[in-house]
């Protein structure tokens, strides 16, 4: 019996391999530059966050004098009775039970969000009741729009017509952690406990 | 008379469910674990809390507070939407029949503003609650440091269960 045509291949067997292999690395080189881009932004958290620079009570405070230090912003106002205090309250406590080494290399500024009332001053005299290596600052009311949009936080003055002078300011109340880089590493959510605080402070500040 | 029985019994029906007097009404709230917070110096602003427990059949509203230590006194209630929070003034917080409504951090409060004068830990000041019916509660809460989140989240000091 005659042997069956032998089929014949499209083309030779060296051009598919060859381009099976030419494939296999574009896929390849696709997926390293695709995961690549994928890790590549300095923070977690694109186009949040920046350098600001606002007043204190003992001068002008910049983000970025405590470049090498982990931040914690938080926006807040001393008319606050309830969330602030509580919230700067664990904080402080998060802190205490930093190691030395560790809680010192963190900075916690308070930026008013009520720059009406808050002077300096006040602001000075709040923070340190809680911890007196908290900074609080202020500006004028446009210096503070800007670093709200920076942070994508809230503040809307909510006025009381029985009582003009004592009003309430709606506000952000979550967290805002900072790298030593500059940049936002983190978002702690308002009611988070001193374990959270630690918790995150210590995976971001290595040994 | 066979209708006799029936009779003592509607009566004494009658007599269970006669209301009490309104003033009688009043031990049917109780509030317990009132403390008020410390503040800061310069402070012009702070917050009492506590529980309100109701132990009768019929719902109540705490509809107004004054006190002794603050120019203006208001019921307010924190709203935390989407991570802002937004604090209200209301103008009741009922509590419903046979339960319990707490004034705690992050929810309902008692402000008091333009405080008369520093409120140190320790301390106590006078805080009457106002009930819908008219119906006054006397307190001396006591003046207590600033307490951060998990220990406000979990109760307070001697709160009864």
């Amino acid at each position: 019996m005659a042997e069956p045509p032998r089929r014949t291949l499209p083309f030779p067997r060296w051009l598919l391999a060859g381009a099976l292999a030419l494939g296999a690395l574009a896929l390849g080189a696709g997926v390293a530059l695709w995961t690549g881009k994928l890790e590549r932004p300095q923070t977690r958290y694109p186009g949040l966050g920046g350098d600001f620079t606002l007043q204190s009570d003992s001068g002008p405070v910049s983000l970025a004098d405590f470049r090498g230090k982990a931040v914690l912003l938080y926006f807040g106002y001393t008319f606050c009775p309830d969330v602030c205090p509580t919230t700067l309250a664990t904080i402080a406590e998060a802190l205490r039970k930093l190691p030395e080494d560790l809680r010192r290399r963190v900075q916690v500024i308070m930026v008013s969000v009520d720059p009406e009332r808050d002077t300096p001053r006040h602001l000075a005299e709040y923070v340190h009741y809680f911890d007196p290596h908290f900074i609080g600052v202020t500006g004028t009311p446009q210096q503070i729009q800007r670093v709200l949009k920076q942070y994508r936080a809230i503040a809307v003055k909510v006025p009381n017509e029985k009582d003009p002078e004592n009003y309430a300011v709606d506000h952000s109340a979550q967290t805002y952690v900072i790298g030593p880089d500059g940049a936002v590493a983190g978002l702690i959510p308002y009611g988070a406990a001193p374990a959270r605080y630690v918790e995150v402070l210590t995976g971001l500040l290595p040994d | 008379m066979r209708a006799l029985p029936f009779v003592a019994l509607l009566s004494v029906l009658l007599l269970c469910s006669w209301g009490p007097p309104a003033d009688a009404r009043a031990s049917e709230v109780g509030i317990e674990d009132a403390y008020v917070r410390a503040v800061p110096p310069g402070q012009r602003v702070t917050a009492a809390f506590f529980v309100a427990v109701n132990h009768g059949n019929t719902p109540h509203a705490i509809v107004a507070a004054e006190s002794d230590a603050a120019e203006h006194t208001e019921l307010h209630e924190h709203v935390h939407d989407q991570g802002v929070m937004r604090m209200r003034e209301v103008e009741r917080v009922e509590i419903p029949a046979a339960g319990r409504v707490a004034f705690q951090p992050g929810g309902y409060h008692i402000m008091l503003i333009g405080l008369k004068r520093a409120l140190k830990p320790g301390d106590r000041i006078h805080l009457t609650l106002v009930l819908e019916d008219g119906t006054r509660i006397d307190l001396e809460p006591e003046v207590r440091p600033i307490e951060p989140h998990d220990a406000a989240r979990d109760g307070h000091h001697g709160m009864k269960h």
